[in-house]
């Protein structure tokens, strides 16, 4: 039995992904409220957000903590180019991911040669810097009054007026977007992330360019995270600045970790969980940020790889170490051999 | 001609010279040891080679190429392969997985030939995980049985088998081995020394860096003597025996007046 | 104008100085990093605004109360995040200490609602110094800041457990190979830290007249960025970037829009990352 983060969708396991593709297609057929349909679009936006996340976290091992700031990139990018140019979903969901990823790949360069907690702080940093601009800058963003009337997808035939058809986009979109990150993760970029997370001095010694497959870590990351906030855009219909926040990184990280890093499966489970949880347990919405910290630590204290995830990315308690050599020789002469006048 | 000319190599740790202006030369098909007491500069010589330590002093040419100002990857992208003197394996990468990485300068794979899944990316990998298996059969049944075995559960000798069938599979011109018997026991060594014999045999001149004298006498064709960063003999193992510096090296000053 | 606009940016860098010394403390006995600290701060000004608006007690003791509170609630995180994971690196600290300061922010406002709450004001004259206004709270708050800084100086370089503390920033095995109570080191070091964030808590809700429950995020990454500013383990570097941070805060609010005040400190930060991540009088970079 393959332990769940080793799954890899492909044709000969079609049992196992076909019913639950199947399950999920027959989602609104079965459920009629409105308001679980946007609960449902909901996981599906995180689904997205949390397995790019995954793409530098947990396969190349890069703490970045500025997802938010790109979501938001993408999110904003579709608003503008939908009510100011009228622009149609087709073209601003493209443009939303390759914003995202020119501004994820700029900054990454300058930034990715930090490691652990001043990587970490640098995204922080630059999360809080596109914040603060985006609130601010009035002639483009509208600050903190936000962009609403943003129209719906406009798809041939297709009414967006109910949840159900933005149920059935985010399905085929998120797998659109697991199909790539498939492919992407099991070929040789997938291998070489790896390898960098696991160890960097080695794999430059395979001739590995580390720093240019960081770059390309992070461009994909920030452009599935731009891809999910063009969906926001047009699904909530109204954007603004508050909802990128570091409060939201710290959400789809903790869905990353609960999920578990470092797999395909982590991720999307995660992110349905968290989705799910705070609405299953309706009277606790007020207490949602109380429910992620104490799960959050409760995945770290107990079960760091999360449901999902590869175990040992994030080191547990008490970390084993590499077994010793059995003896390390004093480096010497052997001294049977050295001829009579040298004693 | 030779393939590997080192000359006049300087490093300096903080005021100390941790190698000054040292010079050799390794020529084809040549098996050479790099030895020295504990501190006398043969990791941080090997870390020059490989591109991981800048040089303050000095040229590193190899293969007609100048090496001592490449990046890392660049180096092992000319051929230069090393282990590391603590094992550095992809601890949650299976066996089978570290030959792929390892092969990494012989692919062409990109993002958009993955996304697509072209029929030649297919074609690449068989071949990657082809040449990758044969290289295993040099270990015996060491390896092989454990081929899906993630790198962690191996045992320390087999980490530092694996290290080396990394560094083959990148079918490299020059192969620098840091301490490769390091904690094994004799028979094992043995075992090494044989595999050392082997791959120079396969057309790949191998430098490395031993403690274990067995080993340095049975299989250099040339052994170079650090110490203190300094080169104090270069030429054949049996000449060692008798040279008094190498020997005041080992067994301190007062030894060797006895 | 200048002079009082200065005046205004040292004293919030002070503060700010005082949040960025408690992480260098931190940082540098543990070689970790925390999240909950800003969370500490917040909790420790409500703390002190009780003390002063509700149990009208004389702000002295709302000072020290926030601190005993800051001191308390520290400890606690370190018991919780810290000693279960002493050997787990330093990620698996830093991500309870997020969950942490999640759970810390939302019980605030659930517990104390999300608007702000009044402080009662203190020192509310203004005096002449060399020709210039300044706010005698302002000064008070100054003398405040240094006098806890200078307490901790005699702290860590007279007492026995400044010095073990030290001892223990240096190396952590030879500082427990030479008998020193390496657990106890930690709970003194995070209570001193929290202490001292606690300090700054108290004292912006005494200076701006106002605590909220998310107050304490802001402060936190602000505290960061200060003391990137001096590499995150000089304690001289964290004041140094704490106090620039408050001057060029100030100054950006007197000669461009008021929204861009907080960008001042995470460019600044970002900046000092990438250009010298060290700091600029922090040493080199110690590996994390």
């Amino acid at each position: 039995m393959t332990p769940l983060y080793a799954f890899v969708p492909s044709a000969r396991n079609r049992r196992v992904w076909v019913p639950v593709l199947a399950g999920a297609a027959a989602v609104p057929l079965v459920v009629r409220s409105e308001y679980v349909l946007n609960v449902a679009v909901l996981a599906g936006i995180y689904i997205i957000l949390a397995s790019s996340l995954n793409v530098t976290n947990g396969y190349t091992g890069l703490f970045s903590f500025g997802h938010a700031a790109f979501y938001g990139i993408g999110a904003y990018t579709a608003a503008l180019l939908a009510t100011r140019l009228a622009a149609p979903f087709w073209l601003t969901f493209p443009a939303a991911g390759l914003a995202a990823a020119a501004v994820g790949s700029a900054i990454a360069v300058p930034t990715l040669r930090l490691r652990g907690i001043f990587l970490a702080l640098v995204t922080i940093g630059f999360q809080e810097i596109t914040f603060l601009v985006t609130m601010n800058w009035m002639s483009l963003t509208r600050g903190p009054l936000g962009i609403p009337r943003i129209p719906p997808p406009a798809l041939p035939g297709i009414s967006f007026r109910s949840n159900v058809a933005y149920y059935y986009l985010i399905l085929v979109l998120d797998i659109a977007v697991l199909f790539a990150l498939t492919r992407i993760m099991t070929s040789r970029i997938g291998r070489t992330l790896i390898a960098i997370r696991e160890d960097e001095l080695a794999a430059q010694s395979c001739a590995v360019p580390v720093f240019r497959y960081k770059v390309l870590a992070f461009g994909l990351a920030t452009f599935f995270a731009g891809l999910a906030g063009a969906f926001f855009a047009h699904h909530a219909r109204f954007v603004s600045a508050d909802s990128f926040r570091l409060d939201e990184t710290f959400v789809i990280l903790t869905m990353l970790i609960v999920g578990g890093m470092g797999s395909l499966v982590g991720p999307v489970i995660g992110a349905v969980a968290l989705v799910i949880i705070p609405e299953a347990f309706r009277f606790f919405a007020e207490y949602r940020g109380v429910v992620y910290g104490l799960i959050l630590i409760g995945v770290i204290l107990f079960r760091p790889h999360g449901i999902a995830g590869v175990p040992g990315i994030i080191q547990p308690r008490g970390a084993a170490r590499a077994p010793a050599p059995p003896h390390k020789p004093e480096p010497a002469l052997d001294v049977a051999s050295t001829p009579e006048s040298a004693r | 001609m030779s393939l590997l000319q080192a000359r006049d190599i300087s490093v300096m740790f903080g005021g100390l010279h941790a190698l000054n202006r040292v010079s050799f030369d390794v020529a084809p098909g040549e098996i050479v040891a790099l030895i020295g007491p504990n501190g006398a500069g043969k990791t941080t010589m090997f870390n020059c080679l490989s591109g991981f330590q800048a040089i303050e002093t000095g040229e590193i040419h190899f293969d007609g190429a100048r090496l001592d100002r490449l990046a890392p990857h660049r180096v092992a992208a000319l051929g230069i392969a090393r282990t590391f003197q603590t094992s550095r394996v992809f601890k949650r990468m299976t066996v089978r997985e570290h030959l792929l990485v390892g092969r990494h300068r012989h692919q062409r794979t990109g993002l958009l030939s993955a996304l697509r899944r072209a029929r030649w990316v297919a074609a690449e990998e068989r071949d990657v995980e082809a040449y990758g298996l044969a290289t295993l059969a040099l270990f015996e049944d060491r390896l092989l049985p454990r081929v899906d075995d993630f790198a962690e559960s191996l045992s320390y000798a087999n980490r530092r088998r694996l290290e080396i069938a990394r560094a083959l599979v990148a079918e490299p011109k020059l192969l620098l081995l840091d301490e490769p018997t390091a904690g094994m026991n004799p028979h094992e060594s043995a075992g090494i020394a044989s595999l050392i014999r082997t791959i120079r045999d396969q057309g790949i001149t191998v430098l490395l860096i031993e403690h274990d004298m067995k080993v340095v006498m049975g299989v250099s064709d040339r052994v170079v003597v650090l110490d203190h960063g300094e080169k104090i003999a270069d030429g054949e193992p049996a000449a060692l025996r008798t040279n008094e510096r190498v020997i005041e090296a080992y067994l301190g000053r007062r030894q060797a007046r006895a | 104008m200048l002079v009082p606009q200065l005046i205004n940016g040292l004293t919030q860098g002070s503060l700010y100085a005082l949040v960025a010394v408690g992480f260098v403390i931190i940082f540098g006995t543990l070689n970790l990093v925390t999240f909950a600290h800003g969370e500490v701060y917040m909790v420790a000004a409500f703390v002190g605004y009780f003390a002063l608006a509700v149990y009208h007690l004389p702000w002295p003791l709302a000072l020290l109360a926030g601190m005993v509170a800051g001191a308390v609630l520290g400890m606690a995180t370190e018991k919780l995040a810290f000693r279960p994971m002493r050997s787990a690196g330093h990620m698996p600290p830093l991500l309870i200490t997020i969950g942490l300061s999640v759970i810390l922010k939302d019980l605030a406002v659930i517990v104390w609602g999300a608007e702000n709450r009044a402080v009662p004001s203190i020192y509310q004259q203004t005096i002449q110094v060399a020709g210039v206004h300044v706010s005698v709270l302002q000064l008070v708050i100054l003398a405040l800041a240094c006098a806890l800084v200078g307490v901790l100086r005699l702290l860590l370089h007279r007492t026995r457990m400044g010095r073990a503390m030290r001892a223990t920033a240096q190396d952590h095995e030879a500082a427990y190979a030479m008998g020193v109570n390496i657990n106890r080191v930690f709970s003194v070091a995070f209570a001193l830290a929290s202490a001292l964030g606690g300090a700054a808590g108290v004292l912006v809700g005494i200076y701006y007249n106002t605590v909220y429950a998310t107050m304490g995020s802001t402060a936190g990454l602000k505290g960061f960025a200060a003391c990137i500013f001096g590499g995150l383990t000089s304690i001289p570097g964290a004041i140094l970037g704490g106090l620039i941070i408050g001057v060029v805060e100030n100054l950006t609010v007197q000669f461009m829009a008021s929204g861009y005040r907080d960008v001042v400190a995470f460019l600044v930060m970002v900046a000092v990352l990438i250009v010298r991540p060290q700091g600029l009088l922090g040493k080199t970079l110690r590996s994390i």
